[in-house]
């Protein structure tokens, strides 16, 4: 990271590398998801798996907001596509992994055509756009009845890979913590790769990207289809996980649950949805069995984040720790001799 | 003649309900540059309060208004509080921010809704003046879409008269044209934006109000209406108050007469409209370039 004033803006995004921490940053995930699957009971195991595939969702959507500065209102598009695709095809006995790749590209493609489309676009105007193709296609499997109008498709069931049953709570927390965890792998790749680091340029100034000679339509495009595959594949997780693919997961407000996870984590630090799933969540579940209006304490929460602090909980962290902890380095000095 | 009446008077009536609340939401937009996803929160809030207020019983058409009256009162009057105490905060912010923060407004109202009057569905009953049909060039149409027809009408022509033709209405077209050149001509530009925020939320619980017969009272109300009335807004050219209305009667006609045919197509060709109309002309039809800017 550079020092001086603009070191403090830059994000932790781009930092890990050759640092002792990154290996326990892989360690500790790793031993989580064997501690769970060992000693977890049902409602935990079911816990856990929500949050991994709501991991996944956020961090396919940050990609856009967080990462490429692009608020997209409509990602519950692909989200429902994916959990469609696995939908439809549950009754055939299909490997779940190749039906996940399915639902991906399903997702991926549907992006592919309407990225094309929105992105001409301004921000504002964008944002309005996938949110009318998103609602376009809510309206579509909502009155649909081949696809179970109204009801959706119920009764998912995962099929059986070499005669290991997937459906069951869990073998279906390690086979989702494996797929969250290669999304995820890839989604942090691509964020550290130079094509990543361009997509935060477009972020933080388009017209200087450019002019620098980034492909911005492009590039934007390409994070939009990225996006949109991984939304399909988070969506397929969830038609597993829940049994089910409603409308009710391509109905706007559903796109508009990963952009609050990804704020209240810290939408420009690619750990940031992480954190964010794993409150939300927790939030969501212990606030809906206190009372029916939990939407009013999530909109309270979502509100005072972005009033006080728009960069999330790890953006306060890190505040804190710029003000607070400039003098452990000189503590650190002082006892190597 | 029939077959072309009927979807016609139902189909400006419902214009002319969208049109309602959506003029409210371009007010909002074309003077504060803010996207208010909260509108809908109101709008299901005048809805909620009209009903309580009318007691869930059929009432006197009198008493049906002073009950909606009394019910948009109340939210514009919420509303003020809730401009000066939280989108005071976001005019500064971008777009998108500032969209989220009404969005979390939004939430918090569909939550209270929920904290007020629970999770049970509730329904308002016409008034009972207006619960018939009448005859209208050999057609049975019913008489509160008549009502609404000409009360939509009313809140065009008032509309246009106030920010056309009063002092107060050249202050405000002045402040949404350039914020910073009115202050200094010595307008009270934080008045202007509490006032104008307080007519934008009166027209969404108006809105409320009026649909509070027509449809089944619950928390999703909130997050429905609001999306055709963006709609609206998107397709008349945000700050265009004769935008919105040629854009609600466009789209209220395309629907009720796609819903004839197939109520599939007229959801989807709502938002199909939308998206058309946004790539081919991003500023709406008669749209300034208030979109384009930042």
């Amino acid at each position: 990271m550079s020092v001086g004033s603009k070191g403090v803006r830059s994000d932790l995004v781009s930092t890990p590398g050759d640092r002792p921490w990154l290996v326990a940053l892989l360690a500790i995930p790793a031993a989580f998801v064997v501690v769970v699957a060992l000693v977890g009971n049902t409602s935990q195991l079911y816990f856990w798996t929500t949050v991994a595939e709501t991991v996944l969702f956020a961090l396919s959507v940050n990609l856009l907001f967080g990462q490429t500065g692009m608020l997209s209102f409509g990602q519950a598009a692909y989200f429902g596509i994916g959990a469609y695709t696995v939908g439809l095809l549950a009754s055939r006995q299909v490997n779940p992994l190749a039906m996940l790749a399915l639902g991906s590209l399903t997702g991926g493609l549907a992006a592919a055509l309407i990225g094309a489309v929105t992105l001409r676009t301004t921000a504002l105007v964008f944002a309005m756009l996938t949110l009318a193709f998103g609602q376009a296609l809510y309206s579509i499997t909502f009155h649909l009845q081949a696809v179970g109008g109204e009801n959706g498709i119920v009764g998912i069931v995962p099929a059986g890979i070499g005669g290991i049953d997937v459906g069951q709570p869990r073998v279906l927390w390690v086979f989702t913590a494996i797929v969250v965890s290669i999304g995820s792998c890839i989604l942090w790749m691509v964020s550290r790769s130079p094509f990543g680091r361009a997509l935060r340029m477009i972020r933080d100034d388009a017209t200087r990207a450019e002019m620098l000679g980034i492909p911005v339509f492009r590039y934007r495009l390409a994070a939009f289809v990225l996006s949109g595959a991984m939304a399909g594949l988070a969506g397929g997780l969830y038609a597993f996980v829940q049994g089910v693919a409603s409308p009710d997961s391509l109905f706007w407000t559903t796109s508009g649950e990963p952009v609050i996870i990804s704020l209240l984590g810290g939408a420009r630090f690619f750990y940031g949805p992480v954190l964010g799933s794993v409150i939300y969540v927790a939030a969501t579940d212990t606030l809906s069995q206190m009372t029916p209006a939990w939407i009013f304490w999530i909109g309270l929460g979502f509100l005072i984040v972005v009033l006080l602090s728009p960069d999330g909980i790890l953006g306060g962290v890190r505040r804190l720790w710029l003000r607070y902890g400039t003098h452990i380095p000189e503590v650190g000095r002082r006892r190597t001799p | 003649m029939t077959a072309v009446l009927l979807p016609v008077v139902n189909g400006v009536a419902f214009a002319m309900l969208l049109f309602i609340v959506a003029s409210g939401l371009t007010l909002i937009f074309g003077v504060m540059r803010v996207v208010n996803f909260a509108h809908g929160g109101f709008f299901a809030l005048g809805a909620f309060l009209t009903f309580t207020l009318a007691a869930g019983s059929r009432l006197p058409m009198a008493e049906f208004a002073l009950a909606a009256v009394g019910a948009s009162l109340i939210c514009a009057a919420l509303g003020m509080v809730i401009e000066v105490v939280v989108f005071r905060r976001i005019y500064h912010l971008s777009h998108t921010d500032s969209l989220l923060a009404t969005y979390a407004a939004l939430l918090i109202l569909q939550g209270s809704l929920i904290l007020i009057w629970g999770n049970r569905p509730r329904s308002q009953p016409l008034p009972a003046d207006f619960g018939h049909a009448v005859t209208l060039m050999g057609v049975q149409v019913a008489s509160y879409n008549l009502l609404l027809i000409a009360l939509g009408l009313l809140v065009a022509v008032f509309l246009w008269a106030v920010l056309i033709h009063t002092p107060m209405g050249r202050m405000v077209r002045a402040v949404a044209s350039d914020r910073t050149m009115s202050a200094a001509l010595g307008i009270n530009v934080d008045l202007v934006f509490t006032g104008m925020f307080g007519l934008g939320v009166f027209l969404a619980g108006m809105g409320g109000a009026l649909a509070s017969p027509l449809f089944q009272l619950d928390s999703t109300l909130a997050s429905t209406l609001v999306l055709e009335s963006f709609a609206v807004v998107l397709v008349g050219g945000v700050g265009s108050v004769l935008g919105a209305l040629i854009a609600a009667l466009l789209l209220g006609l395309l629907n009720s007469f796609l819903v004839a045919f197939d109520p599939v197509l007229a959801d989807f060709s709502l938002y199909i409209a939308m998206a058309v109309v946004l790539l081919l002309r991003p500023t709406g039809l008669l749209g300034s370039a208030a979109m384009e800017s930042r």
